[in-house]
């Protein structure tokens, strides 16, 4: 899926975090729980059954009371890369959506983070549980590949069904999110999964501005509705900017939820985005 | 509405196949898209930004219709019946006689060039249906162009007309015109003169209205009525040119040649040069061209050694200095700055030589003016001068 000079720059990066999870196994991101790692992270007062090897001598020795060093837990995240299989991604968008995910996933794998890959359409239609490991990488691509477009958009359903991992995953979610519905909703649910939720928004140039002109009929290709229009460059104008109405719209939803959201037309250049754009934005680091 | 071919009206049958053409032109191109989504959010944008909107794919069909039914209109060939309209007739006469080059009223456009203006008004404002005639009063009586409604051609005619050099019939004019107008009814006859020459009132009209519009600003006309060149009795090489000058008109002229028709004022001007300046004329072998008939008609009569011969003005010459340049400044233009001559502008016989009704050729002219050119020649006024130079 991806060019091996890439790959060897994306292991350099990782993807950020900045909320505290739990997760099942240690990693290096940092846990809501109290840990092992060799940070400090409180005090508390020393009950009895407390391991000896964590008592604070030195207050002991100063104020004569009893506290218990504690330390900072590391643990690993789940990320789960969540692919729009459907029909509408179909062509570039999909093919670019997969390189995408890859990079995300090579980049999430680098970090002993864990990653699972499914693929959404009206619902959950390839899901490959977490796996850990730059070893995994093969894996994750190939799942992807496996990954082919079809059926409408149920972005509700299909996050319902999503499998629960223990603890707070990193969500990546790569979608034309052409949806007719409510965005705020399901996008809301997924947050509520997570602690980092990663928008990826994947338009194509027959999104923003179809190479149309005259009287044409256009089909959908998810649910074959036509729809007359007559074309024309002022009309396509005025389109581009309901378009452009239309994504910032969704920006704003993510913003309000806390999602980060990145708009990825499929004409840029992958290496750029990935370590320029989406670094810019702290997806990656 | 009557029809002349009502059976074009049934080529309105023709909008059923167009119709037909129109709904099988909905063939539209057919393109997949990843999703319509956003098409009908900027549809609907649309709509509301523009009601009406969905008007406009008929609104070619519409177009097409109407072209239809004007063809077919038009097929038909429908019409009005209305009383036909009344033709107006005019017959313009034009004065041509040799008054109507005066330029009296305006210097740089005789009164004939006026009258044609004043003509030129009336064609243009002729309707398509009106005719009018145009008749020439001059030496001969003529109709120059006959009813027409062209108004190319009367006004190409009326631009050619210049004004002759000899007495004109306004008299002959009127009653050709009148006879031209007993041909049709309610004819205006339009009569474009200075009012020269004896009244007209006593034509009959015979039922044609008959108007006149007059040029120029007076009817003082002062004229050179006889040119005659003849072989002077004393010498076989001199000439004498008789001109006859009639002043017509209410006004006396004696003396005045200021207000003289133009082409006397010339005929002055060649005798010598202006006054003040000097000038050289070459006059060779009296009575015969030298190329200019003019000057033949005015040296002849002049000078006799058809030599080269410095002409010169009693007041003119040689530049002068001081007092005497002041005294021919005073000369030319007069003390208050008047007409030339000083203060008596027929003082100087040089300048405004008299005028009687026939002018000999002046032998005293010939000897003032005329003198051999050698260095240093100049002649004197002969005194009667009031500048004294």
């Amino acid at each position: 899926v991806l060019d091996p000079a890439f790959l060897q720059k994306l292991a350099r990066l990782g993807l950020v975090t900045k909320k505290r999870a739990a997760s099942s196994r240690a990693g290096e991101r940092k846990s809501i729980r109290r840990g092992q790692s060799q940070e400090f992270a409180d005090h508390r007062p020393y009950v009895p059954g407390d391991d000896l090897r964590f008592l604070d001598w030195h207050l002991l020795g100063r104020l004569d009371t009893l506290w218990v060093k504690l330390f900072e837990e590391e643990e690993d995240r789940v990320v789960q890369l969540l692919l729009d299989a459907s029909a509408s991604m179909e062509g570039e968008k999909l093919s670019f959506a997969r390189k995408v995910a890859a990079a995300m996933g090579y980049v999430a794998l680098g970090r002993t983070d864990r990653v699972a890959v499914a693929g959404l359409s009206d619902q959950l239609v390839k899901y490959a549980p977490p796996r850990r490991g730059r070893g995994s990488a093969a894996g994750v691509f190939q799942t992807l590949e496996g990954i082919h477009p079809g059926g409408t958009t149920d972005l509700a359903k299909a996050v319902d069904g999503l499998p629960r991992n223990r603890g707070a995953a990193i969500s990546v979610l790569i979608s034309d999110l052409l949806y007719d519905g409510p965005i705020e909703p399901p996008l809301l649910r997924l947050k509520a999964r997570s602690s980092e939720l990663f928008v990826l928004h994947v338009l194509s140039p027959l999104d923003l501005r179809p190479d149309l002109s005259g009287d044409v009929v256009l089909i959908d290709r998810e649910t074959n509705e036509q729809i007359l229009v007559s074309v024309d460059d002022a009309t396509l104008d005025r389109y581009e900017a309901t378009v452009h109405a239309w994504a910032s719209e969704i920006e704003q939803a993510c913003k309000r939820i806390g999602a980060v959201y990145a708009r990825v037309p499929t004409t840029v250049d992958l290496e750029e985005l990935i370590l320029k754009d989406l670094r810019r934005l702290g997806m990656v680091g | 509405m009557p029809f002349l071919a009502p059976l074009g009206l049934l080529l309105g049958g023709l909008t059923v196949p167009l119709v037909a053409m129109y709904f099988l032109k909905l063939r539209r191109h057919r393109v997949k898209v990843p999703s319509v989504l956003l098409w009908q959010q900027f549809q609907k944008a649309e709509r509301l930004a523009s009601p009406f909107e969905r008007f406009r794919r008929s609104l070619l069909l519409l177009f097409q219709l109407l072209a239809l039914l004007l063809l077919v209109l038009a097929a038909s060939r429908p019409f009005l019946a209305a009383d036909a309209p009344t033709t107006a007739s005019i017959v313009l006469v034009l004065d041509v006689s040799a008054s109507m080059g005066a330029t009296d009223a305006d210097p740089y456009d005789h009164r004939l060039a006026q009258a044609v203006a004043r003509a030129s008004e009336r064609v243009s404002a002729m309707s398509a249906t009106d005719e009018a005639m145009i008749v020439v009063a001059g030496p001969r009586t003529e109709v120059l162009v006959p009813f027409t409604s062209d108004r190319g051609a009367l006004t190409a005619a009326l631009d050619g007309l210049e004004p002759t050099e000899a007495e004109g019939s306004l008299r002959d004019g009127l009653v050709l015109a009148v006879s031209m107008a007993r041909t049709r009814q309610n004819v205006d006859v339009a009569v474009f003169s200075d009012g020269g020459g004896p009244p007209v009132t006593d034509v009959p009209t015979g039922g044609a209205t008959v108007s006149l519009v007059s040029v120029g600003r007076s009817d003082e006309n002062t004229a050179i009525t006889a040119v005659d060149l003849r072989r002077s009795p004393s010498s076989d090489l001199l000439r004498e040119l008789f001109v006859t000058v009639e002043h017509l008109g209410p006004g006396r002229r004696a003396g005045d040649r200021r207000g003289l028709p133009r082409r006397h004022a010339r005929r002055r001007a060649q005798r010598g040069p202006a006054a003040g300046r000097s000038g050289l004329r070459r006059v060779r072998d009296p009575g015969r061209s030298n190329g200019d008939p003019e000057n033949r008609a005015v040296h002849a009569g002049r000078c006799a050694g058809g030599r080269r011969h410095r002409v010169a003005h009693p007041v003119a010459g040689r530049p002068a200095s001081g007092p005497a340049r002041r005294r021919r400044r005073a000369h030319r233009a007069g003390p208050d700055g008047g007409p030339p001559g000083g203060a008596d502008p027929r003082a100087c016989w040089w300048c405004h030589p008299p005028i009687s009704s026939t002018l000999p050729t002046s032998s005293s002219w010939r000897r003032a003016t005329c003198r051999p050119a050698s260095k240093g020649a100049r002649t004197r006024c002969s005194g009667r001068c009031p500048a004294g130079s």
